[in-house]
């Protein structure tokens, strides 16, 4: 295996890592706010939320470098004050992996939020609990098995990221290609021996982890 | 025990992004001036090749590459990718980006060139040799890109309108929205022929053959321009770069994976 194509598998799965410890905590965030909080603007947020869902990835990677590109609306502040853009950097990486898997995380999560017993939950606020306090020590891990099944999938999302990805993070090798990017290049190049070797180790991690996690969750629903 | 392995799990997070860290950190180089060039993936391999030995002509002078289709790349430098240089598959990107003063107009060269070709399946039984072949019956699909999306599929339309072939064929053609596809189609016999680019019909020697060349004169010509941008003008790394890719070396390079030369003479 070349440096560049071992780098690529490694990257993916340090990107998609990474991106998931961001979506957990904000997905089961925007999951609790939109499945138990009435407020404004509700459907308007539920709707921009699962749009990277629905849109093909290039055209989210293309909203993308629009907003955070160095003249990009947001994307041009960040460089005036600081100099740094995100564009064409692993963080680019994450930020895609994040945002096209954000959706995931948080259908599952309100799935899981809503399927709580409601009188536990009105159990504790009898009891004094805040409702800080509710979410975090009742609803949260009443609702533990469905934020795994959805950390999986983000995860997974994330892993198998292509086109938002090759859009705001571009394809360097050895630099920010991550694995489904540079088994893409492979192909394109005729390089068939490199994609199909990539194509069997990036597969065979992939699945090992999933195995791994779902043992994980069984051995946990024997436990409880 | 449960508490212990959610721990654990969490713990390894901050571990993984700082070996992340580390790594990223060790791969960057300080004295050399380093330049990215983002380029039509078609280039991939020549230019990888061309890149390594400019290196070493011009110790301190280092090339990344970017990889993508001509029209995102252009997408990118318009969204304010950090790219030094352009190298296009496509007239039309170049000249967007030159219209709009995003690419330094006077280093702009065009250093490669391309050409249309008719492929049949290996072990067709078929018998093409020119493109008016695929009017015979046996012949009833031919691959082409799609002339509404891809640049292969407008050359190959242009091709055979002019070959008086375009009305004819109509109902045998098959439109592919990526020359890889088209390749794919042939090498497994999904389909009799197929029109696309010499530099891609070469990559599958053993399961192809090239049954004929179209004539430079039947379409427009196939360029690929390149350009230092605008902003990276003063950059010594990239004027230097673009010329180079007119250079023996790169010349010889390009015409090993199948380009054709510009007469520009550069």
């Amino acid at each position: 295996m070349t440096p560049e194509s071992f780098h690529s598998i490694l990257l993916s799965f340090k990107v998609a890592a990474v991106a998931t410890l961001f979506v957990v905590p904000l997905g089961m965030s925007l999951a609790y706010l939109l499945s138990r909080r009435r407020f404004r603007g509700r459907t308007v947020l539920d709707v921009i939320l699962t749009l990277p869902l629905v849109l093909p990835p290039t055209v989210t990677g293309y909203y993308l470098v629009v907003l955070l590109g160095r003249n990009g609306l947001i994307g041009r502040t960040i460089y005036e004050w600081t100099g740094w853009s995100v564009m064409f950097t692993a963080a680019a990486a994450v930020l895609a992996a994040a945002v096209v898997s954000l959706p995931l995380m948080i259908k599952a999560g309100r799935a899981a939020i809503e399927s709580v017993d409601e009188e536990l939950v009105a159990a504790s606020f009898t009891l004094g609990r805040s409702e800080f306090e509710t979410a975090l020590r009742v609803i949260m891990p009443l609702a533990g098995r469905g934020i795994l099944a959805g950390a999986v999938l983000a995860f997974a999302r994330a892993l198998g990221e292509f086109g938002a990805t090759l859009m705001l993070a571009g394809n360097i090798p050895g630099r920010t290609a991550t694995a489904p990017i540079a088994i893409f290049t492979a192909a394109a190049g005729g390089d068939w021996h490199t994609a199909h070797f990539m194509v069997a180790v990036f597969s065979l991690i992939s699945a090992a982890c999933l195995f791994i996690v779902n043992r994980q969750m069984r051995s946990r629903e024997n436990e409880s | 025990m449960k508490e212990n392995r959610i721990l654990s799990i969490l713990l390894m997070f901050p571990l993984m992004l700082a070996i992340g860290v580390t790594w990223a950190r060790s791969a960057q180089g300080r004295m050399t001036e380093r330049i990215l060039v983002s380029a039509a993936m078609s280039l991939k391999t020549p230019l990888e090749k061309i890149g390594r030995e400019f290196s070493r002509d011009y110790p301190g002078f280092e090339v990344d590459f970017n990889f993508g289709s001509s029209g995102s790349l252009r997408m990118q430098i318009e969204g304010g990718a950090p790219v030094d240089v352009f190298a296009s598959a496509s007239v039309r990107h170049m000249n967007i980006l030159e219209k709009r003063k995003l690419i330094h107009g006077k280093s702009r060269t065009d250093f490669a060139g391309n050409e249309i070709t008719l492929i049949v399946p290996e072990n067709a039984s078929n018998t093409v040799t020119l493109f008016s072949d695929l009017e015979l019956p046996g012949i009833t699909r031919i691959a082409i890109g799609n002339p509404a999306t891809s640049p292969a599929g407008r050359y190959a339309e242009e091709t055979l309108r002019s070959l008086g072939l375009w009305e004819q064929l109509g109902e045998k053609l098959v439109l592919c929205e990526h020359v890889r596809q088209i390749l794919d189609y042939v090498a497994r016999g999904e389909v009799d022929a197929g029109i696309l680019y010499a530099t891609d019909a070469v990559l599958r020697k053993e399961k192809i053959r090239i049954a004929a060349w179209a004539p430079p004169e039947t379409h427009g010509p196939i360029i690929y321009p390149a350009a230092v941008l605008s902003k990276s003008a003063e950059s010594k790394a990239s004027q230097v770069f673009v010329k180079y890719l007119g250079s023996e070396t790169a010349r010889g390079i390009l015409r090993k994976h199948g380009f054709v030369l510009t007469e520009s003479g550069l």
